[in-house]
């Protein structure tokens, strides 16, 4: 595979701005995210506290590459802190 | 509200500045919040910020299998249990809501959230009105739209980001200014479309006494 080849373009959206910065695709993904959190100024949390989401919303571990996730050229992630919830263990109502 | 939540605590100026940015932050993510079916709602004009939720799951029924289905209860179902089959009706699904984010005080306070009804503007009772459901591997799924805020009294969201979360006597150890400059109305809005749209499935159930609705949570972590 040619070297240009092994870059993706990912777009990561961080409280509602664009990041787009060029991927490995072989490399985790969390490179990617540590940079765009580093490029955000998002540096006073430890970036696992953070999450990577697709468009439909799927949570995407890090770890894995975006070769493995399936990610394209120009791909859209929202990148956003993990929220917590409170509320009462009962799945209805 | 109290006398002392009313009070005004940043000045107006320097959070209406605040509060322009995230609505252009909005703006700017307008595809893709349509593509979640967020729409905002009229012009945002400060401190108020409303946007419109459009459920996307079908509505789901609970219909009694026929004996000679497939469908067969597991050996140890209790006397009396029925089998169920489930279908989705493609035409029907839950209600589309409004949410009214205030922002007075912001960033100094988290934005505040109501639920109302996007035709009249009233406010959503909870015992009719949708339910919203977190999904954790470790903890499973959970209900965080709650009834009677300590403090306001009408239903609340109780997740990290929204002022009636982070105001809660329960909550008082986890303040919303530990998060305030990695949080921002994009991504609060985009945790409200997970817990409320994303996640739950509504199921139609015939009951005794008439239908119930179950709001069931995917599995999506």
């Amino acid at each position: 595979m040619a070297k240009k080849d092994q870059k993706v373009r990912l777009t990561f959206i961080i409280n509602g701005q664009d990041y787009p910065l060029e991927a490995n695709v072989n490399a985790p993904l969390m490179e990617a995210v540590q940079r765009a959190l580093a490029e955000s100024d998002n540096t006073g949390r430890a970036p696992d506290e953070w999450e990577v989401r697709d468009t439909s919303g799927v949570l995407l571990e890090n770890h894995r590459t975006p070769k493995d996730l399936g990610l394209n050229e120009g791909a859209r992630l929202f990148l956003s802190l993990r929220v917590g919830a409170g509320g009462v263990d009962q799945s209805r109502s | 509200m109290s006398g002392q939540a009313a009070l005004t605590r940043v000045d107006p100026e320097v959070s209406r500045l605040k509060f322009e940015r995230e609505v252009y932050r909005l703006a700017d993510q307008r595809a893709d919040l349509h593509r979640h079916g967020i729409f905002v709602f009229g012009e945002p004009t400060y401190p108020i910020v409303e946007l419109i939720f459009v459920p996307r799951h079908p509505l789901q029924v609970a219909i009694a299998a026929s004996q000679s289905s497939d469908i067969k209860l597991p050996p140890d179902a209790p006397p009396g249990a029925i089998a169920m089959a489930i279908a989705a009706v493609p035409s029907l699904s839950a209600q589309a809501f409004k949410a009214r984010f205030d922002l007075t005080d912001y960033d100094l306070r988290a934005p505040s959230l109501e639920f109302r009804d996007p035709w009249t503007d009233a406010l959503l009772p909870y015992a009719t009105m949708f339910r919203a459901l977190e999904y954790e591997k470790d903890r499973q799924a959970h209900l965080v739209l709650l009834d009677d805020h300590p403090t306001t009294h009408k239903p609340f969201l109780c997740l990290r980001g929204i002022r009636e979360y982070h105001e809660h006597p329960q909550h008082s150890g986890d303040d919303w200014l530990l998060y305030r400059t990695q949080m921002s109305l994009f991504s609060i809005v985009m945790s409200l479309w997970r817990v409320s749209i994303d996640l739950v499935h509504p199921i139609l159930f015939p009951h005794p006494a008439g239908l119930q609705v179950q709001w069931n949570a995917e599995e999506k972590a």
